[in-house]
């Protein structure tokens, strides 16, 4: 068969976009529904790509497209997809079905809009996980700025454009220095084909400027993660942005950030990486900063989004941990038991992406239900709803202990790999890290657990709220079914990680 | 010298007649008539020397001994011609509305083209200096034109003092290389200079001795042609809450666009014809000179453009920022270079074009032109907005659009050249350009519209704009065949060594 299943795939919701554009304003029950449609389209391709890659084996690029695309500057289109990527496509997927569906119920205002903003947002994440190009990446990952920053920006809630305008400043900034970065590498290796350079090793021979470059390609995904302390735009972005869009925004978006370290930073400088994760160890105290910084400020957080956006910060930085780990895979050539760990740390730190991105997902949509009807964020003025909403207190308590990670839930998995590699190779790391979990055990049965749903009820104000209606039910469902599926059974995911990861490790051994 | 000379003149002669015929029908015909003709006799004339640029054949030739028609000549006399067929859409209405004498507007609009072409094509120091001034003489008009608006007389004057004291400068400069080498002729002139030194056993001069002349060169050509424009926007004594107008929008437009590209043609040929890298002046010209014209323009647009509140002179800065990215084109020298600063001029061009399209049509309803009246112009005007949103993206550089194969492109070489300071200065300057472009974006599309009253978009004005956009997007995802051309013009001076 030769239908080229990526393209068709990366194009999907773009021209879901373009129709939406072709249909009358006033239609916008018509206009939904096209956007749902396609998100649904594009999911299903995306399983296909999942199913096709992990069957063909995914330790390789598989479905690659190449073609010229602008030979005078020595671009190509050339997309491909192994078991790192096709998991992401999916999620990506996912979480813009869920997040369309969900809008389809809530958006009122300018739905055709926010329906082609939704769609080009699809395109470009979909665009940074099979872009083999560098260029290519890059303008997929930059497109991909302006519907998040209009979200924000005309949907968000009342300091949208503060946040808006953060956020894109924020990204932009970084994507110059990323660019600059990525032009660098070009000029070492002569190619700006991903696997290539990775293969050229860029500025082996010059360790200068290997730090330089290393450090503008590592701050530009740095930021997008984000890592502390370059992670300020989050919690504004995502407080402000209006639900669906958290929910793309934290479960989706944030993942390019990571998969473009995995990518592109790792595999070009494991030196360098291993340098600044292991001997001087700042990325690994970033990653530290974040996971207790971002735990102790959920502690001390209120208000309800600003809380689960700081909690993202404290998440993500476990897949920083991770990747700290992975590095170590630099220096252990004979070592199999390391590279093994190193292994684990990568592994994990995807698998957290993953996690990450439906249980926060799943968490934005459940605090986004219960703050609309409420009409407040504010933590303190709750308790005692699980007598009003049992169903949401149901799918909240399972998405809650998936955050921190129980064990028979996907989150118990991804925090056990990063831990297996981090204990081997960055073992004081590993001890502070555990601490942070415990902070957040801490603040999620305290806040998001006690404070919300237990206790006594404000009988007056909450009496009248209601449950889940259907949509929010179907809404959240397939994002909790993932949780425990994955948790009780995690091969697929794992399998499909493992098998790029471990290609990927032994490609970073010093040679 | 021939006859058949006179042949490549067609699009410049074509321009002078339809100006001629203009202000022939001017004198016969009454107001009303003009506003219905006026434009159409320009429109014609201008596409037919569009049109004729295409008949002209790709082989270089030397008209009249003092200009090249040659691939790169086309290139950009297409370029200008094509924005000169827009603009006269452009100020369709606008004129009609704002003056009493269409046919004066497109008069002078003619003669300002003819000289943008003229001066693109000099391959001679004299031919050069007149065609600038036949340039800066009609701009000049232009931006005075409204005779009934105190701000645009105030422009005009300023704009004739800057540019004759430009005109000396620049003319002191060419004096002192003919005064050397006894020719106007690019060509010569690089060949008597290298004889000046290296052969003889003490030189004549030192190329050292020549930094000042070049700089004259430099600045007086640099002012006239490329930042012209900025003079006039600066504050000066009235500000924004005075109701400093200027150049009504169209106007604006010209002159951001027509002089700047052909200066820019202009600075290329002096760069690889007249100062070619076998001189020793070559080096000296590229870097320190244009390099720190390059690196100030980037600097000072991008930084003043920050504090500026009234939107055409927000624009103002941008250009010249703009304008400092291209210059660094002109800095590498090189073939690939040279081909990334046409992509990169032609990418401005259609921003530009574009922005100020909007521009024209938002100022028809709120002539102050503050960034403020833009509040909500999605509810108000989407197609405006939209398009201010793409050009701007495309303006910064964003991927997808024109805009960012010009910088990726001006970048990529900048690299392979090894000038990573300018590098990183021109990356520093895009991202402080974010706060200005962001709050006009931020005003268009986030600011309620409380109180705006709908803007109505003239059926010319929403040609201009959609074209612009499908040509910033087309360019900017399918730029290959765009690409070709542009290499070919930047090998006519390399081909041969």
């Amino acid at each position: 068969m030769n239908l080229p299943i990526l393209s068709v795939t990366l194009f999907m919701p773009l021209m879901g976009a373009v129709i939406v554009l072709l249909v009358d304003q006033r239609q916008s029950r018509m206009v939904r529904w096209i956007g749902v449609v396609f998100a649904v389209a594009t999911l299903a391709l995306a399983g296909m790509i999942w199913a096709a890659t992990a069957a063909a084996g995914a330790s390789e690029m598989r479905l690659v497209e190449h073609m010229p695309w602008i030979p005078q500057l020595d671009l190509w289109y050339t997309l491909g997809v192994d078991g790192l990527s096709a998991p992401m496509i999916f999620l990506s997927g996912l979480l813009t079905t869920v997040a369309l569906f969900y809008s389809a119920f809530t958006v009122k205002e300018r739905v055709k809009e926010y329906t082609f903003l939704f769609l080009l947002l699809e395109t470009a994440m979909l665009g940074v996980f099979m872009a083999l190009d560098m260029i290519l990446f890059y303008v997929f990952w930059v497109v991909g700025l302006v519907p998040i920053f209009l979200l924000i920006g005309v949907w968000g809630g009342k300091r949208r454009e503060r946040a808006a305008i953060k956020f894109f400043v924020y990204t932009l900034a970084g994507s110059v220095v990323g660019l600059l970065g990525l032009l660098a590498v070009y000029h070492s290796t002569g190619t700006f084909n991903v696997l290539d350079a990775a293969a050229a090793r860029p500025f082996s021979a010059s360790p200068t400027w290997a730090t330089v470059v290393f450090w503008a390609l590592f701050v530009a995904f740095a930021i997008r993660i984000p890592v502390f302390p370059f992670h300020t735009w989050l919690p504004d972005a995502l407080t402000e942005a209006p639900t669906a869009g958290s929910v793309v925004l934290a479960g989706a978006l944030l993942n390019l950030g990571g998969y473009g370290i995995m990518r592109i930073v790792l595999p070009f400088f494991p030196e360098r990486f291993y340098t600044y994760a292991v001997e001087v160890p700042i990325i690994t105290i970033m990653a530290l900063m974040s996971i207790v910084y971002g735990a102790l400020v959920c502690m001390a957080q209120w208000d309800l989004k600003r809380l689960l956006a700081y909690s993202s910060v404290a998440h993500m930085g476990y897949v920083t941990l991770g990747l700290a780990a992975a590095s170590a895979a630099w220096l252990q050539g004979g070592d199999s038991s390391a590279l093994n760990a190193a292994a684990s740390g990568l592994n994990g730190a995807a698998l957290q992406q993953f996690s990450h991105g439906i249980v926060m997902s799943a968490m934005f949509l459940l605090v986004g239900m219960i703050s609309e009807r409420a009409r407040t964020r504010d933590l303190k003025a709750f308790g005692g709803l699980a007598s009003v909403m049992p169903a949401t207190y149901g799918l909240t308590l399972v998405t809650a202990f998936a955050l921190l990670g129980l064990p028979g839930l996907i989150g118990f998995w991804s925090e056990l790999f990063v831990f297996r590699g981090a204990v081997r190779l960055l073992p004081a790391a590993a001890v502070i890290g555990v601490i942070g979990m415990v902070f957040t055990a801490g603040y999620t049965l305290w806040k998001l657990v006690h404070c919300l749903f237990l206790g006594s009820l404000d009988r007056d104000r909450w009496a009248g709220l209601g449950d889940l209606l259907w949509w929010e039910k179907v809404s959240v469902w397939p994002l909790v079914i993932l949780m425990i599926v994955l948790g009780i059974y995690p091969a697929p995911l794992v399998n499909t990680f493992n098998a790029a990861v471990n290609v990927m490790v032994q490609a970073f051994v010093l040679r | 010298m021939l006859i058949s000379d006179y042949l490549y003149l067609a699009p410049v002669l074509s321009l002078l007649a339809g100006a001629l015929l203009i202000l022939l029908l001017d004198l016969l015909a009454d107001r009303e008539q003009m506003g219905r003709w006026g434009w159409k006799a320009a429109l014609a004339s201008g596409l037919l020397a569009l049109g004729s640029t295409f008949l002209l054949g790709d082989a270089p030739v030397r008209v009249l001994n003092v200009l090249a028609y040659d691939v790169f000549t086309a290139y950009v006399w297409r370029l200008l011609l094509g924005a000169l067929v827009l603009l006269i859409l452009l100020g369709e209405s606008y004129v009609r509305s704002h003056t009493d004498e269409p046919g004066l507007f497109y008069a002078l609009l003619m003669f300002f083209a003819a000289g943008a072409l003229l001066v693109a094509a000099s391959t001679n120091t004299m031919m050069l200096l007149l065609a600038v001034e036949l340039l800066s003489i009609a701009g000049t008009l232009l931006v005075g034109f409204l005779h009934a608006d105190r701000r645009a007389t105030q422009g005009a004057i300023r704009c004739l003092v800057y540019g004759s004291a430009m005109t000396a400068v620049m003319a002191l400069g060419f004096s002192w290389f003919y005064g050397l080498t006894g020719t106007t002729d690019y060509a010569l002139t690089s060949e008597a200079l290298s004889g000046l030194w290296g052969s003889s056993p003490a030189p004549v001069i030192r190329p050292i001795a020549l930094v000042p002349v070049l700089a004259f060169v430099l600045v007086g050509l640099v002012v006239k042609t490329g930042s012209a424009p900025f003079h006039h926007w600066l504050p000066g004594a009235s500000d924004v809450s005075g109701g400093f107008v200027g150049a009504s929008a169209p106007v604006a437009a010209s002159l951001a666009i027509l002089p700047k590209v052909a200066g820019f043609a202009a600075l290329v040929r002096l760069t690889l014809v007249m100062l070619p890298e076998a001189l020793d002046l070559h080096i000296v010209w590229r870097w320190p000179l244009v390099g720190i014209l390059a690196v100030a323009a980037m600097l000072w647009g991008s930084l003043l453009g920050l504090r500026q509140h009234n939107i055409k002179r927000l624009m103002a800065f941008s250009g010249i920022a703009q304008l400092g990215y291209v210059l660094i084109g002109v800095v590498l020298a090189t073939e690939a270079g040279l081909s990334a600063l046409l992509v990169a001029l032609t990418a401005y061009v259609l921003a530009e074009m574009g922005t100020f399209t909007a521009i024209a049509v938002v100022s028809q309803k709120m002539p102050l032109d503050l960034v403020s009246d833009y509040r909500g112009l999605y509810r108000r005007a989407p197609l405006l907005a939209l398009g201010l949103l793409l050009f701007i993206l495309s303006l910064f550089g964003m991927p997808g659009t024109a805009g960012f194969i010009g910088k990726l492109w001006l970048f990529t070489e900048t690299f392979r050249a090894g000038y990573i300071g300018l590098l990183i200065l021109a990356a520093l300057s895009s991202v402080i350009s974010l706060g200005y472009y962001g709050r006009v974006v931020r005003a268009g599309f986030m600011d309620s519209d409380a109180g705006m009253a709908p803007v109505p978009v003239p059926a010319a004005a929403s040609v201009v704009l959609i074209a612009m956009m499908v040509g910033v997007l087309v360019l900017g995802i399918f730029p290959n065949t765009w690409l070709r051309w542009a290499q070919a013009a930047a090998q006519v001076f390399f081909a041969s060594g």
